[in-house]
């Protein structure tokens, strides 16, 4: 396998996870509205993805 | 912990695993406060997943010797496929079905992520005594606090765009043809926006983000149809890509060398985070009471009163530290 090859999983990693991420990103507050929430209640449940700690892999080194 | 732990693959995996698990539930669930409860253990996992791609895939350009563009750029190639192919999917369905185009999506990043080229991680750890000294330093304080004002102002934005087009009338595939446009012009701005910073004091660029996120909201608050939307969200790239980039480069020269990375890291939970928080309560409260035209009237007056405090902050001494 080619250097350029080996790139190959990588670029379907992101192209697949961020693939994921826009479904989340475009729909679920639709999808929360769809499920009978009130917009106040959207509001509380996108408030929680910003506080999921995703500074621990930072604190840990594993960032640049 | 000992360094053969310290791979980015086996923190991915583990996070991927995750996803998978807590989204199923997440995306099962009905009742609210499960849908908080496992909202946050999904978001736990899902989180860290694109800082921690990204730092992959900037380590394995350097070694193959390509640049990160190359690689990143498709994730943007994923983003917009997915944003137009699940619009028309969940318009077809219905968007309640919308946990089965995003597990195929999932175990895709799982099985490829088996085949990934790992790399080792010799940074040090980021320290929380110099989050505390940065935290004293007035002139990044002060910048953070201004930046905030537009910074919720996108992010209820981000939340509620999508309930405000279903609003107007504007099916499922709508919503997602305006994130693909909306990314689209992010990527062009991302794209030129090297060439343009070179020119003015870093702060102007911050300034007219500003000017241009109000003029965006006003806009919003007063259309009626869900094209014009759509129509505006070049605006995006406008506002949000220059903005980031900005504010991002605006930090990198205002922080001593050292606490770089620790600087960035709380831009980031700032940008992302915080604003995300206030965003989306602010934003779903007002959405309830008076709708989505007076959500952006809103947000249009909070980004306006942010442009005048950053003008304020590069007029003052503070602003010309960096």
């Amino acid at each position: 396998m080619s250097e350029q090859q080996s790139l190959t999983p990588l670029k379907a990693l992101l192209f697949a996870f961020h693939a994921t991420n826009t479904i989340i990103i475009s729909y679920l507050p639709l999808y929360l509205a769809e499920r009978g929430l009130t917009g106040s209640e959207i509001g509380f449940v996108l408030a929680v993805g910003p506080l999921a700690p995703n500074y621990i892999p930072t604190f840990l080194g594993l960032y640049e | 912990m000992s360094d053969k732990h310290k791979t980015v693959k086996r923190f991915l995996l583990i996070c991927i695993f995750g996803l998978i698990i807590f989204s199923s539930i997440f995306l099962s669930v009905t009742q609210f406060y499960l849908l908080i409860f496992f909202g946050f253990l999904f978001y736990f996992f899902s989180t860290p997943i694109g800082a921690l791609g990204d730092s992959l895939a900037q380590r394995r350009a350097d070694d193959v010797g390509v640049s990160f563009g190359t690689i990143r750029t498709w994730g943007s190639v994923g983003f917009a496929t997915s944003s137009l192919a699940i619009g028309l999917v969940l318009t077809i369905y219905g968007v309640e079905y919308m946990l089965w185009p995003y597990l195929a999506f999932a175990l895709i990043a799982l099985f490829v992520t088996f085949r990934v080229k790992d790399v080792k991680v010799e940074q040090e750890p980021v320290s929380f005594k110099d989050a505390a000294s940065l935290l004293k330093y007035k002139p990044f304080i002060f910048f953070l606090f201004f930046m905030m004002f537009l910074t919720v102002s996108h992010r209820a934005n981000d939340s509620y765009i999508g309930l405000y087009i279903a609003q107007l009338g504007g099916s499922n595939f709508y919503v997602g043809v305006a994130w693909f446009v909306g990314v689209i012009s992010e990527a062009i701005v991302f794209f030129f926006a090297g060439r343009w910073f070179r020119k003015y004091h870093t702060l102007i660029f911050v300034i007219l983000a500003g000017a241009i996120y109000t003029l965006r909201w006003f806009l919003f608050a007063l259309v009626d149809d869900y094209w014009m939307i759509i129509g505006l969200q070049f605006l995006h790239g406008l506002t949000f890509g220059i903005l980031y980039l900005s504010a991002m480069d605006y930090v990198t020269r205002l922080i001593p060398r050292i606490l770089q990375s620790t600087g960035h890291l709380i831009f980031y939970a700032v940008f992302f985070g915080v604003s995300g928080i206030i965003g989306s309560l602010l934003g779903g409260a007002i959405i309830d009471q008076y709708g989505g035209s007076t959500l952006y009237f809103v947000l249009g007056f909070i980004a306006l009163s942010g442009t005048i405090l950053m003008t304020l902050y590069h007029l003052l001494p503070y602003g010309k530290k960096a």
